[in-house]
């Protein structure tokens, strides 16, 4: 299963991105699948282990995000808690 | 009479250069180069391959390699059969950033393209790297990793060795194949091309 941190803007998944590797998590950023939103933008791909603890250190460092995703099969899913 | 080149001592891309003279000089006969290095081979193969020849490399002697062109169509006859390839695209890397400003945010761009691009319905044949592009296929593990499942997909991905051999990167090199001026030469004037 695939899973992604979105962001309020380009600047914060760059921040975003920083802060998971130097806390040795395996995210990258990819654009933002359109079948999420059809607008450009970059979006954080992370381990689906570990991204609660990304999500956690990104609101520890006041990173702003905009919503964690789950792909099943063709479908993006927003958890309703983020 | 086979006619025999010995391009052993030559650097790239002198070899190819020798050998496609001599395959337009005497298409038929066939032809054979001594090289002393894979990638020489290797691009004499590209060579033949994109000319209509049976090629064959082989190991000679210790360290060196011997090609062998086979009789297959003439040099005049797959130009003809080699118009601009409408069903098919190349991918030109030229640098490590995608567009011009801010360079870290378009080394992401450019990494966000090379991963868009795995997930195209309609995959290119070729992705071709030159200059700074070639950090894409040695240094970064973001698109080493994407530019080697585009290679499961049956792309091809060529770095100059050129731009290797200038940036201290040939040996690092983590997919791909070497290749040289003149084979990125054909490929970007039989392709239509897409440059990030």
């Amino acid at each position: 299963m695939r899973t992604i941190i979105a962001f309020p803007s380009s600047h914060a998944a760059m921040e975003a991105e920083l802060l998971a590797e130097d806390a040795g998590y395996a995210c990258r950023l990819i654009p933002l699948p359109p079948a999420i939103h059809a607008g450009c933008g970059i979006v954080l791909l992370c381990e689906h282990s570990v991204i609660l603890q990304v999500a956690d250190l990104l609101a520890a460092k006041r990173v702003p995000t905009d919503g964690v995703y789950d792909k099943n099969g063709d479908t993006w899913h927003r958890r309703l808690d983020s | 009479m086979t006619k025999e080149i010995d391009a052993r001592g030559m650097s790239c891309p002198r070899p190819v250069l020798l050998a496609k003279q001599a395959l337009a000089d005497a298409a038929d006969n066939g032809l054979r180069v001594l090289v002393d290095n894979p990638d020489a081979a290797e691009n004499l193969k590209g060579l033949g391959t994109s000319l209509g020849y049976a090629v064959q490399a082989a190991p000679y002697e210790e360290k060196d390699f011997i090609v062998t062109f086979s009789k297959g169509k003439p040099i005049e006859t797959v130009v003809k059969e080699s118009p601009v390839a409408n069903d098919t695209y190349l991918v030109v890397l030229q640098g490590d950033e995608m567009g011009q400003g801010d360079a870290a945010f378009g080394k992401k761009l450019l990494e966000g393209f090379i991963y868009a691009l795995t997930e195209q319905d309609e995959l290119p044949t070729y992705v071709v790297c030159y200059n700074k592009g070639v950090t894409l296929t040695t240094l970064n593990d973001k698109t080493v990793a994407d530019l080697n499942t585009l290679m499961d997909k049956g792309v091809q991905v060529l770095s100059c060795g050129l731009c290797l051999d200038y940036y201290g990167l040939k040996e690092k090199l983590r997919v791909g194949q070497v290749t040289n001026m003149y084979r990125i030469c054909e490929l970007m004037r039989s392709h239509p091309v897409v440059k990030p």
